[in-house]
């Protein structure tokens, strides 16, 4: 049987079994750390097999809980962190410096992320943050760089290497309180830091690319459709 | 998530404009008892343990993912970047709902975990994941898998 994310999608395709809910796209299961809300709605998506009078798409009928709202009163989440806004740095700072800086002032809550959930999901180019970070910005000048995983082409490696800064800087802000929505770190990442607007730059610099992998990659995997409008091209 | 129509542009145009195929013989057939089966989670969302090659853009096979895997082990290596990726980044369950599937087995809701689990990277045209998804289901049956679970992001 299927979850799905999409309802409309599962009434074309007529799958079998098919539970549609209606969480955020990447939470099929709707809540983190919620082991009883998740076994609610495994449990309802293999009940389907009870029956085999079908297709059957089934609307499951619990919602995940909601961010905060703002038109309730609810304060906007505030990253806690002081990080320099990029428009706010100084002219005289190096872009690579700034990034190293924003690197390192994460790092303690990183380490606490890992300490707290044992685990992250950094780790997808095998590099470490300042080598992934270092690769990532060679690319603004124009020119490809080796790939520095082996076996990698230099187009994987910079996809990987920027979906691990990504979830760096994620996990580095869910340690912190305040309980930020996928909402909120998007458009803190792409809108604050200076690891967004650096995928801003390459993303400028991939679009124009004379090899269609890279534009490619500047494309779809740099910015989130949702997040595009924060682009100084737009 | 909510209804497309409530999806804000231009991510809902997007979401329209994907080709949805239609599946012409997909019967409902019927098993065992629920908690007779034994069940496989089978994902597209792209995750890999730390010791097997990432997916990459247009990928059409698939990776194993033994039950016992660590958490600390699954990364994920979607080509989209279209969806939110922080719950994984909490709890792998909220993906791969592995820890929910045993519990619901020592319960006795089903009657047992699959020992190997499957993942694809699902930002690929399902013509072609086809051929790699029909292999795999000789390897469910040699599991004695009677239930799949199928998870997107």
């Amino acid at each position: 049987m299927h979850i799905s994310l999409i309802r409309e999608h599962s009434e074309k395709n007529r799958t079998p079994r098919t539970l549609w809910v209606t969480f955020e796209l990447g939470r099929p299961l709707g809540v983190p750390n919620d082991p009883g809300f998740q076994r609610r709605v495994v449990e309802a998506a293999l009940r389907l097999l009870e029956s085999s009078d079908g297709p059957i798409l089934a609307d499951y009928p619990e919602d995940a809980p909601r961010g905060r709202d703002r038109s309730a009163g609810e304060e906007p989440w505030v990253c806690p962190i002081g990080l320099v806004a990029p428009s706010d740095a100084s002219g005289d700072e190096s872009v690579d410096a700034r990034l190293s800086r924003e690197i390192s002032g994460l790092a303690p809550w990183h380490d606490l992320a890992v300490r707290k959930t044992e685990r992250s999901t950094v780790g997808s180019s095998g590099l470490e943050m300042p080598d992934a970070a270092a690769f990532v910005l060679s690319f603004l000048s124009g020119e490809v760089p080796e790939s520095p995983i082996d076996g990698a082409r230099a187009d994987r490696a910079l996809k990987w290497a920027c979906d691990d800064i990504r979830a760096y800087y994620y996990e580095a802000m869910l340690a912190q309180p305040g309980s930020p929505t996928s909402g909120d770190l998007d458009a803190w990442f792409f809108g604050e830091t200076t690891a967004g607007s650096v995928f801003f730059d390459l993303q400028k610099v991939l679009l124009e690319h004379e090899d269609e992998t890279f534009r490619l990659i500047g494309k779809v995997s740099l910015v989130p459709r949702l997040q595009q409008h924060r682009s100084p091209l737009d | 998530m909510v209804r497309l129509a409530d999806v804000p542009m231009p991510e809902r145009e997007f979401l329209e404009r994907i080709p949805i195929p239609y599946i012409e013989d997909a019967p409902c057939v019927a098993g065992p008892p629920l908690k007779e089966r034994r069940v496989a989670i089978v994902t597209t969302a792209g995750l890999t343990t730390r010791e097997d090659s990432r997916f990459a853009m247009g990928t059409s096979d698939y990776r194993v993912i033994p039950a016992d895997v660590e958490a600390d082990r699954l990364v994920m290596s979607h080509a989209s970047i279209n969806y939110d990726r922080s719950g994984f980044q909490q709890d792998v369950n909220v993906v791969f709902p592995i820890d929910r599937l045993r519990e619901l087995a020592d319960g006795g809701v089903v009657g047992s975990v699959a020992d190997f689990h499957y993942s694809f990277m699902g930002a690929t045209d399902a013509v072609v994941l086809e051929p790699a998804a029909v292999r795999l289901a000789d390897f469910l049956k040699k599991d004695a898998v009677d239930a799949v679970l199928l998870t997107p992001v």
